[in-house]
């Protein structure tokens, strides 16, 4: 296991954890219009209040790992990808401003424009990470130097579409089973209604992806095919999905949300699996392409990041566990609340 | 230096209890709310202004940094981008804290609004 691979898993994980906890930030953004109710889409806000901000830094250290282990794909990732970057950046800013401000007037058409940017920018963000996704799969076109020669309409294209809806179902499902933990009575069981349409839709559209990828998106299967130990992975996540409406079935929604993140942490491990070794793909020419050699920073720049990811990371986790401890329980709305 | 000795000014009087009567010293800490705004603010522009041309000094010169990728509109686009977004913030910070201060300072709570189930 090589230093390059070594960083592959770790900036692989730093997004994963962002998705797994950013993924119910945006889900919960993505049924948030769902009642008209302003007690209700308070204590929605409040379900991720103590924790949506630690869980946005997630994706800040992923970019950052990127950027210092593999700064080359950095480059042309973040400049290729600019307006669809710069338009995340404005779904992102508007929910965490929507947040924040919501509550802090009375008037009703106050609190209607921040749930609608709230619910707008959660949708949008993560309908973008899904496109993003997407075109690293399906490879974008870089010339020689690895610039992309693109611009922003070569990014919307099918799968990238098809990857964008999945995300957004996929956090739809994985924020309401987390709202379902963390409200009672009344909210509680509207959330639990709203689960089984949001389970649904995300199993037609993963299998709607499967099926694309497998039969348009070849070269994603081709390390399963070479390793077949690694099957377990696609294994892994069908079973994962496929026990979310059982626990739902059974009342053990507890479960259920174990099993929505086994299934994005899986899902995830797939995606990286099926990108390995290369970082970005190029589709014009696959000699042009990225991977986890050609783009790296210099082995000791690996090994000296690699010594402080391994004094920071215990420290995160550590910090994220207490914050999800202190605000264990379902959702309280005191004079603090947003 | 002015800041550092206005709060020691500041400590001395509160040490001594008579900070609350000294309102010489209490209106001047209102207009010391802009300096280190304004230090920032310049610090930030002498930083950026003087390292031109170099982005990485004496390696690499702003020129040669740019990323080929994107298009002089695209950078345009998000400039305007952001500049909406912040007079837009401004304007609503402005009016959450006009309406704050108008508002007074709040009682203390006597507990939640939503009171929990104890079932």
């Amino acid at each position: 296991m090589d230093l390059h691979v070594i960083w592959f898993i770790l900036v692989g994980a730093l997004f994963t954890g962002y998705a797994v906890l950013d993924g119910f930030d945006l889900g919960i953004g993505a049924v948030h219009l769902f009642t008209d109710s302003d007690e209700e889409r308070r204590l929605m806000i409040n379900s991720i209040g103590p924790v949506w901000d630690g869980n946005e830094v997630w994706l800040v250290t992923g970019g950052g790992a990127l950027f210092a282990a593999f700064p080359e794909a950095y480059a042309t990732v973040f400049s290729g990808f600019y307006t669809a970057f710069m338009l995340f950046l404005l779904a992102l800013i508007f929910r965490a401003v929507a947040i924040e401000f919501r509550s802090k007037q009375p008037m009703r058409w106050w609190r209607q424009m921040w749930d609608v940017g709230f619910s707008v920018g959660s949708v949008l963000a993560a309908f973008l990470l899904g496109v993003a996704m997407g075109n690293i799969a399906h490879g974008i076109p870089l010339n020689a130097q690895h610039v992309y020669t693109g611009n922003f309409w070569t990014l919307i294209h099918p799968y990238s579409i098809l990857t964008g809806l999945t995300t957004v179902a996929l956090f739809a499902m994985h924020g309401s089973i987390y709202g379902v933990l963390k409200t009672e009575d009344e909210l509680h069981d509207k959330l639990r209604t709203w689960i089984r349409p949001a389970i649904i839709t995300f199993i037609l559209l993963f299998v709607i992806t499967t099926m694309f990828t497998l039969l348009f998106e070849p070269h994603m299967a081709s390390l399963i095919k070479t390793n077949p130990v690694l099957f377990l992975v696609p294994l892994i996540t069908v079973l994962a999905i496929a026990n979310i409406p059982r626990e739902y079935y059974f009342n053990r929604d507890g479960r259920a949300f174990l099993s929505s993140c086994v299934a994005v942490i899986s899902l995830l491990a797939l995606f990286g699996l099926g990108i390995f070794p290369n970082m970005v793909y190029s589709i014009s020419d696959p000699a042009n392409s990225l991977t986890i050699y050609n783009a790296a920073s210099s082995e000791k720049t690996l090994r000296i990041m690699l010594t402080i990811a391994a004094i920071g990371m215990p420290l995160v986790i550590a910090y994220t566990t207490s914050i999800y401890y202190i605000f264990r329980g379902k959702v309280e709305l005191t004079g603090e609340s947003y | 230096m002015t800041l550092i000795l206005l709060s020691f000014l500041g400590v001395y009087y509160w040490w001594r209890g008579t900070l609350f009567d000294k309102r010489w010293l209490l209106w001047i800490f209102v207009f010391a709310i802009l300096a280190p705004h304004i230090a920032n603010q310049v610090g930030w522009i002498a930083a950026e202004v003087g390292r031109q041309p170099w982005i990485v000094y004496g390696l690499l010169r702003t020129s040669e940094g740019l990323s080929e990728a994107v298009t002089a509109n695209a950078v345009l686009g998000s400039l305007i981008m952001f500049a909406l977004i912040y007079l837009l913030l401004f304007a609503v910070f402005i009016y959450l804290l006009n309406e704050k201060i108008q508002h007074g300072p709040e009682e203390k709570e006597e507990g939640p609004i939503i009171t929990r189930h104890r079932a």
